[in-house]
């Protein structure tokens, strides 16, 4: 009886609080921190290429084998990253591939919005995931 | 006969109007109770929403059936012996209380006849024990009206409520307004009108068929809905008695209003009674014998006012 009185103020407390559902996308709210969402390939700024070296410790751990890595040697026989594809139809933005990167050459931005009607349309290429840098800044749910 | 014409094309206003208000508020309360927003069209759009669910059923194809014609012209029947004022009554009868119990009950046994004519086995054994579990809630709802009469020693609603023109008929039977309120609140639960609730008491439309059908087996849930609380208000909180210099009928809505907020607060307070077992046990192991305690107490109470003088 007292639980029932209990949940009866609760309720009638919850008739004067503001909701916390949004008319989406009417309305929109900031993203959360540290939000997991697509991975960016960062740039060095000074040389302005890519720092990813493709030693593929990001292919190994990947739990779901979502990330593919190409790499190949240079003139100089050093290893450099050739191409880097990123299966979203399979990525469940654990965020392993950015921790165990020993380099930090890559990170999560805030795009999570990504649904479309081909599967195709879900793989990354290198030079699609160096785009993501405008997503790397929190922002609006309705970019 | 011009007066009855325009006394039904009142009660159809009032009740139009209240079947809006009460359904936007059901949407939009149990909505704010559960932190979220009611109808989703933003703004001052959502006020037309009712009025365009309602087109949304009529743009459904549907043949009605005998029994939902049935069940929409007892919905109107009930109202045309339960005096909402004191002169707003389309048939003023010295017994409107019996009749007004034999039409609800009619209404109830023509939701499950309705529910019948269904070809699926499933639907028509639910919609049955839904049926057969609201008729028992109107056994104690039955035995505190025979307190009520004994009380005031008169069939007629207008006479009850003038009876209580001192003193309203709650402060004589607390226990029969308890009683009558959580009945109330059960046979809500039942018949399904807050959303989310597991029984639907129109099971068979919802899945062999949408459109009129459907509002209607609605409609006929918010009347079930209104009578009870109509009644209530009569019997126990002193009907349309104006207090002080506000009228009557400003009276009537605002305690109509109350009883129906709070039943839906009380309605999601209790969500853990969404079982028919809990609902009978309430019934037989609560409800009954209190309301037979509740009628022993009024005849000892008279008996020892009227034969023995002793009160």
């Amino acid at each position: 009886m007292l639980r029932i009185i209990k949940n009866f103020f609760i309720n009638l407390g919850n008739l004067f609080k503001k909701p916390r559902t949004v008319v989406y996308p009417k309305e929109k709210i900031i993203i959360p921190e540290n939000s997991r969402g697509l991975l960016h390939l960062k740039l060095d700024l000074d040389t302005l290429e890519i720092i990813c070296n493709g030693c593929g410790l990001c292919e190994k751990v990947c739990p779901e084998n979502c990330i593919n890595i190409k790499k190949s040697l240079d003139d100089k026989g050093r290893v450099f990253l050739e191409e880097f594809y990123i299966d979203l139809n399979k990525c469940i933005f654990c965020g392993s591939c950015v921790e165990f990167c020993k380099i930090g050459a890559i990170e999560m931005t805030y795009r999570y919005q990504l649904a479309e009607y081909k599967r195709r349309n879900l793989k990354f290429e290198k030079m699609d995931l160096i785009k993501q840098r405008d997503y790397t800044v929190r922002d609006f749910w309705f970019k | 006969m011009v007066n009855t014409l325009k006394e039904i094309a009142y009660l159809c206003l009032i009740f139009g109007i209240n079947l809006y208000i009460c359904s936007y508020l059901n949407n939009k309360l149990i909505a704010r109770i559960e932190l979220r927003r009611g109808y989703v069209t933003p703004r001052i759009r959502g006020f037309t929403y009712p009025v365009l669910k309602l087109f949304k059923y009529l743009s459904k194809d549907y043949k009605l059936n005998i029994w939902e014609f049935f069940i929409f012209l007892f919905s109107f029947l009930i109202w045309s012996i339960i005096p909402i004022t004191a002169t707003l009554v389309i048939v003023d009868i010295d017994f409107s209380l019996i009749a007004a119990a034999f039409f609800y009950i009619m209404l109830l046994l023509l939701n499950f006849i309705c529910a019948s004519r269904t070809s699926y086995n499933f639907i028509f054994s639910q919609v049955a024990k839904k049926v057969g579990v609201l008729l028992t809630f109107v056994i104690p709802v039955l035995i505190n009206i025979v307190s009520v009469i004994l009380i005031n020693k008169t069939l007629s609603l207008k006479a009850i409520v003038n009876f209580q023109y001192h003193f309203w008929n709650i402060v004589y039977q607390p226990l029969g307004f308890l009683i009558f309120f959580i009945s109330i609140l059960l046979q809500l639960k039942l018949m399904g009108i807050s959303k989310r609730n597991t029984f639907l008491f129109t099971e068979n439309i919802d899945k062999e068929g949408r459109g009129m059908g459907r509002a209607i087996s609605r409609f006929s849930s918010y009347m079930i809905l209104f009578f009870l609380i109509v009644i209530l208000i009569i019997l126990y909180i002193g009907g349309w008695q104006n207090i002080y210099f506000i009228r009557g009928e400003i009276i009537f809505a605002l305690k109509f209003y109350v009883i129906f907020i709070v039943l839906l607060l009380l309605d999601k307070a209790t969500p853990g009674l969404d079982s028919y077992k809990y609902l009978i046990g309430i019934n037989w192991r609560f409800l009954v014998p209190i309301s037979i305690v509740n009628l022993i107490l009024t005849i000892a109470f008279l008996v020892l006012r009227n034969i023995y003088s002793f009160i």
